[in-house]
């Protein structure tokens, strides 16, 4: 079977070679003949992949642990799920999976283009086979994933990494990959159309809809993750900037300012280069984030480990595919030549412009930032930690400038605003942002990112709401039937538009979902049986510890009651679970008592099952549920958006007068604004210990802060921050940080303790500024300014252009008339 | 749907029905399976090389083909399929322009102006696509005279009207547009 499984791979590449030599060839040489063979050689190619991965599975659910990647991946008391989606839990699977996902999308767009986009397709088949190419050369030479023992083989497997085996891990990489290698097509519909010459804007309406499959996907792979995360590692929080976390963020990036920017092509014809290097970043970036996670050129909790071969093949094929892509779009630049105008820089297309900007300056900096501790150690030899407080200080502004475009773009018209239309049109946003963010002051709320964060939103839901009333409005008055009628024909007649504007107010709740991070309340404790600590509105008695055991694992389960503002609200179950294999390994079980305010999150992080006393770390996370729940809207949105042209007609259906009005969108804000109103007002309230005796003296602000500034130094938890960490090398270090605490030492003595301690920056969670470390700072900062020069240069030659209107052909006054009758007639028909 | 396709789609329906019958013998072959998942990947696998042999007749049958001849028709409307796309997208860009109006958010002057710009842009994509057609109609009609002249042996050709321009079949005595004597 593992033969069986390595000849597939091999006939694979062999068949993926021939798929694209045989479009090319057919292509160049106009013959049907060899291109409709390349294509069946392409489906080929999916169907080999299919038996490929069969066998794979077939060999995880029979334990065949000759296969070296069955056994390092799995074991007999493995559940069922966690031996298939094994398939993908390593290095080589994940490549295999890759390349059975890349030739199933692959298949299905070829096979829906095929007719529509004849030109194009020999060359989209080939630049796919060509990827799918790497990949296989990647196994075939270097990661089989069918490899075998030769002797000596195991009797039963090292089994999957206990992290990994969650219900979330399960979704989330099929996800990301499924969001990673959909962008390999429009990839390959842009180069296709560079390589034909036709570009013209019918490859943009080809590869819309997979951009936007993609971004989805990416989106629901990085949402899972955040959730995994949340509820497997148990540090309190959602999204660390971890190298691999990032890696699935920059495409995200770059797809996000290619969906907008291809409005401005559609609709203007503006914009094509951009475009295009928009589709070839966010394809590289695919690639550089798998390189990133697989080669170990960063340091990672969660990535493959270390592999310069692989990172050399990877280094290869990333540089060819720059040369070559950039090459030819450079190629045929003279083609992608558009009439560019830009009436107003107060209009649509500059608010777009700017969200490009900000976009993409987010992709380079984090990619920056995740690089530059390799960077820096190539360079000044000096191993360093750039952590959360780094990207928290760039992407926190980043992320609210966004969120005002958010709300701005919908507001401004293509072409131009005048003075009385922006009053118009931004007197109630305005009016609700204020009106927020003066009743948060009034409340006493004082984390300024958070308010503003708050009152931002505001602005956009209002201006969405706007958006919604007014066009339901209007259309009213064309159609004659009511409000409510009206809004579903309007949704129904404009999904694009109006999906997207769903998909902003799922932003939106997201953004308030991680305002809330700025209201969280911590503490980390010992707690003795009869004890209780009080944290925010919730108190958490401990009672005592059971140790019990299953096939897989030992669990060690502390049994708490829960109480909130003194009333119990039921037992709590925080757990750590010792795996048989990997008992150096445990694996933490938060209890999360999950509410629309607030989550309460309680972790063991140590105990002493003699005494039964515990060490806990308790969280209160304000907000945090409505990430989850904007992700559901984005999605929701995003799939009305993918819907076909006229696929909604059949719902602008007469609604009886009278029905309901009120929006689940409206109930929603309602139950947001009572959460955000429940927020304490004092944010860094202590909790306090009652009972027997009081085990831990309440930290200082200043000690908190220092513990968010240094790393723990245990190697293995991924340099999670001394304030979430739970292993026991944090522990010590934080007892450490407290007595220099104690001896009065100040922030900078503090921070050159560890750094002469441990010889370099490395425990610092953020690089200091001096030194080659300098960059680290200076660079955002050039790189931000140059793209707002570059952007503000383009966009002052585009409103300096003034076209003459269309030199139509000289027509009597009599045929003129007949032509705007002709017009408006097309114009009607439009409808 | 071409005849590779029709033939792909024959050859589909062998091969998976060989595939059935490959995975129902392999499932009562094997006592040593018991538990489900084994047998429903052993399946899922038999299947998957059924689709694989499909795919491979795909590749191989086109080579056996005749070469279809592709003409220069597609290309010559290719041209016009983009104006039309770029006029969708001026109208679609007035429609556009009219919705904001509407609400409120393009003053009237402004408004009059650029659509005025839009509108001629549309007329001037309009007579170009109907000067294009015109032209395309006269290529089909000589391409079609030449073939009949191949086959048939004796010169046919399409005559256009004088008065309207429009071509009319070589026998025809009157236009079928105007009317026009020929």
């Amino acid at each position: 079977m593992p033969a069986l499984g390595t000849f597939l791979l091999l006939s694979c590449f062999v068949v993926a070679a021939y798929a694209a030599t045989a479009c090319l060839a057919g292509a160049r040489r106009q013959s049907t003949r060899l291109t409709e063979s390349g294509i069946g050689a392409f489906y080929l190619v999916t169907a080999l992949m299919s038996v490929a991965s069969a066998i794979i599975m077939y060999a995880f659910v029979t334990d065949s642990y000759a296969i070296k990647y069955v056994d390092r991946y799995s074991d007999a008391a493995q559940p069922l799920l966690f031996k298939l989606t094994a398939y993908w839990g390593g290095l080589d699977g994940s490549i295999m999976f890759w390349v059975l996902l890349l030739s199933v999308f692959g298949a299905i767009a070829v096979r829906n283009s095929r007719e529509s986009h004849r030109e194009l397709i020999p060359y989209v088949v080939a630049v796919i086979a060509i990827v799918e190419m790497f990949f296989l050369f990647l196994m075939v030479v270097h990661n089989n994933p069918f490899e075998t023992y030769l002797a000596d083989i195991p009797p039963d497997g090292q089994g999957l990494n206990p992290l990994l085996q969650n219900v979330y891990m399960v979704i989330h990489p099929p996800s990301l990959y499924i969001g990673f290698v959909g962008m390999t097509i429009p990839f390959a519909f842009g180069m296709a159309a560079l390589a034909t010459g036709y570009l013209d804007d019918s490859w943009l309406r080809a590869v819309r809809r997979w951009t936007m499959v993609s971004w989805l996907f990416l989106s629901l792979g990085l949402t899972l993750g955040m959730i995994w995360a949340y509820e497997e590692l148990g540090w309190g929080g959602y999204w660390g900037w971890d190298p691999v976390e990032n890696a699935g963020l920059l495409p995200w990036f770059t797809a996000t300012a290619f969906l907008h920017s291809v409005m401005v092509q559609e609709r203007r014809g503006m914009l094509r280069v951009w475009n295009m290097t928009l589709v070839i970043t966010t394809f590289f970036l695919t690639i550089f984030g798998t390189f990133m996670t697989r080669s170990g050129v960063v340091q990672s909790v969660h990535a493959f480990g270390e592999d310069k071969q692989l990172a050399f093949m990877f280094t290869a094929f990333m540089t060819v595919l720059l040369v070559v892509s950039f090459g030819l779009l450079i190629y045929r630049l003279p083609l992608l030549r558009a009439r560019h105008e830009l009436d107003s820089w107060i209009s649509r297309e500059a608010a777009f412009l700017a969200n490009n900007w900000i976009l993409l300056f987010s992709a380079i900096f984090v990619l920056f930032a995740t690089m530059f501790p390799t960077l820096s150690e190539a360079v000044a030899g000096e191993r360093l930690t750039v952590g959360p407080p780094f990207f928290n200080k760039w992407m926190l502004p980043i992320g609210l400038a966004l969120l005002a475009l958010t709300g701005i773009g919908p507001l401004l018209a293509w072409r131009k605003s005048t003075i009385d239309n922006l009053r118009y049109q931004f007197l109630w946003p305005v009016v609700a942002a204020v009106v927020t963010g003066g009743g948060l002051v009034a409340l006493g709320v004082r984390v300024w990112s958070s308010g503003t964060c708050f009152a931002l939103s505001a602005f956009v839901t209002a201006t969405l709401v706007q958006e919604f009333v007014r066009g339901a409005r209007v259309r009213q008055q064309y159609s004659g039937s009511d409000l409510v009628t009206s809004a579903i024909g309007l949704v129904a007649r404009n999904q694009r538009r109006y999906g997207g504007y769903i998909v902003h107010l799922g932003i939106v709740l997201m953004a308030l979902g991680f305002a809330g991070d700025g209201f969280k309340q911590e503490e980390q404790l010992l707690l003795k049986p009869g004890q209780s600590v009080t944290v925010g509105p919730y108190s958490v008695r401990h009672d005592g510890i059971a140790i019990t055991q299953d096939a897989q694992k030992q669990m060690v389960t502390a049994r708490m009651v829960a109480f909130r503002d003194g009333k119990e609200i039921g037992p709590i179950a925080p757990a750590k679970w010792f795996y048989n294999k990997r008992t150096e390994e445990p694996t933490t079980e938060v209890a999360i008592q999950r509410s629309i305010g607030y989550d309460l999150y309680v972790v063991l992080a140590g105990f002493d099952a003699q005494q039964q006393s515990a060490t806990f770390h308790v969280v209160v996370n304000p907000l945090v549920n409505w990430i989850w729940v904007g992700f559901g809207i984005l999605a929701i949105g995003t799939l009305i958006a993918l819907l076909p042209e006229r696929a909604l007609a059949t719902a602008a259906v007469k609604v009886p007068a009278g029905a309901a009005t009120g929006s689940s969108t409206t109930v929603l804000l309602l139950l947001v604004l009572l959460g955000a109103s429940a927020f304490p007002v004092h944010v860094h309230a202590q909790g306090h210990v009652e009972g027997a005796s009081t085990v831990v003296v309440p930290m200082s602000p200043f000690e908190r802060e220092m513990q968010g500034q240094i790393v723990c130094m245990c190697g293995t938890c991924g340099r999670q921050r001394l304030s979430e960490c739970t292993c026991g090398t944090a522990e010590q270090m934080r007892v450490e940080l407290a007595g220099l605490v104690k001896q009065g030492y100040t922030r900078e003595q503090v921070l050159d303790y560890y750094v002469q301690k441990y010889g370099s920056q490395e425990p610092l969670a953020m690089p200091i500024d001096k030194g080659f470390n300098r960059l680290a700072w200076a660079v955002p900062y050039a790189v931000g300014v140059a793209g707002a020069i570059f952007a503000g240069a383009a966009a002052f030659r585009w409103s300096r252009r003034r076209h003459g209107p269309e030199a139509a052909p000289a027509v009597e006054a009599t045929q003129a008339e007949a032509w705007q009758q002709k017009l408006d007639e097309e114009l009607r028909d439009l409808d | 749907m071409t005849s590779t396709d029709s033939g792909g789609a024959r050859a589909w329906q062998f091969f998976i029905v060989l595939g059935l019958v490959g995975a129902t013998a392999a499932v009562w072959r094997e006592p040593r399976f018991t538990r489900p998942e084994h047998l429903v990947l052993l399946s899922i696998g038999i299947v998957a090389a059924a689709l694989a042999a499909t795919a491979l007749h795909r590749t191989l049958l086109p080579l056996v083909m005749p070469e279809r001849v592709v003409g220069d028709a597609r290309r010559s409307t290719r041209h016009l399929i983009a104006l039309e796309r770029e006029k969708k997208l001026v109208l679609r860009s007035i429609k556009e322009l009219e919705f904001d109006k509407a609400m409120g958010k393009v003053a009237e002057p402004d408004f009059d102006e650029m659509v005025g710009r839009l509108r001629q842009r549309a007329v001037g994509l309009m007579q170009r696509i109907d000067a294009g057609e015109a032209g395309l109609r006269e290529r089909i009609a000589s391409d079609l005279a030449g073939l009949k002249t191949q086959k048939g042996g004796k010169k046919v050709s399409a005559q256009q009207c004088g008065q309207c321009r429009t071509l009319n079949d070589a026998d025809a005595r009157f236009c079928k547009t105007c009317g026009a004597t020929l």
